[in-house]
């Protein structure tokens, strides 16, 4: 009987609500992070994740389940902020250490391409579904618990 | 003689109905885990050729006799039980990123398939327990 099977599939689909949780979290942390971990400037980007079919570790079979396959960084334009007197402002040293830079990025603050809105309503939706998938590993374990009745 | 006991059509029925919604969960619970991957598209097992299969077997096996069979056509087997059904697609709208799973829908099928299983299982087991029942009955 396929049942465990099942369970194996809503498990992958919580591992994979529960990696993109912490990518929203990361986002919205990171919402006003002007520098990168080497402390160059480069504003962070939003970070997407991409969801893939099939979740061959868990379920066994590249059709059932749902993987995390890539992070990938948004390329939506950040949010330039004229403020040439702020510490993180784009200064012509900035164009040789980020080449992303252009001069026409003198003297702006660019912050990064997070939306709040969009990141709550990306959290609202991973929340549901993580929701649905507790769910089916619950219903699936009633289903088991009455197959076990024949038994006796 | 144990070959008619438990050939005895409604235990072969319930069985089937079991067997089939065990693997008919693992579609739903797929479609429910994937509502997020882009061009997904929602797969089940239909639930009215399976009826069909079933009430055309049980009738064949009222007319020749012997064990149910379960006709089809298709590729999905589940595990030991003749069953032969192709998944089809259950999908609803098809949305910007190429998904079409209705999590609704699929959340009220997986609760409703679950209740069929755990019905069938439940007379299944009443059934065994007959059975039990019979076979431990003291002879006087």
């Amino acid at each position: 009987m396929g049942l465990f099977g099942t369970v194996d599939v809503a498990a992958s689909a919580l591992q994979a609500e529960r990696l993109r949780m912490t990518l929203i979290a990361n986002n919205l942390a990171n919402a006003e992070t002007t520098r990168d971990a080497d402390g160059i400037l480069r504003a962070y980007r939003r970070k997407i994740p991409v969801f893939s079919l099939g979740a061959p570790e868990l379920t066994g079979d590249r059709r059932f389940g749902v993987t995390l396959a890539d992070i990938v960084e948004s390329g939506a334009a950040l949010r330039r902020v004229w403020d040439p007197d702020h510490p993180d402002a784009v200064t012509p040293d900035d164009l040789r250490t980020n080449p992303e830079l252009t001069s026409d990025d003198i003297g702006f603050v660019l912050y990064p391409n997070v939306d709040l809105p969009t990141e709550m309503v990306d959290m609202i939706e991973a929340s549901r579904v993580y929701q649905a998938n507790i769910q089916v590993v619950a219903i699936t374990r009633a289903m088991v618990r009455s197959a076990l009745e024949l038994l006796g | 003689m144990f070959d008619r006991i438990f050939e005895n059509t409604s235990i072969s029925v319930l069985a089937e109905v079991m067997s089939f919604a065990g693997l008919r969960q693992k579609f739903i619970a797929n479609n429910i885990a994937n509502v997020d991957t882009p061009g997904f598209k929602a797969l089940d097992l239909p639930e009215a050729e399976f009826r069909k299969m079933l009430r055309e077997a049980v009738e064949s096996k009222r007319a020749l006799g012997g064990p149910l069979r379960l006709g089809g056509s298709g590729n999905v087997r589940a595990d030991g039980f003749g069953l032969e059904l192709l998944p089809i697609r259950s999908g609803g709208h098809v949305r910007v990123d190429g998904n079409d799973v209705s999590m609704d829908l699929e959340l009220a099928k997986i609760s409703k398939n679950a209740m069929e299983f755990q019905l069938a299982a439940r007379i299944l087991a009443s059934r065994f327990r007959f059975l039990s029942q019979a076979v431990r009955e003291r002879v006087r």
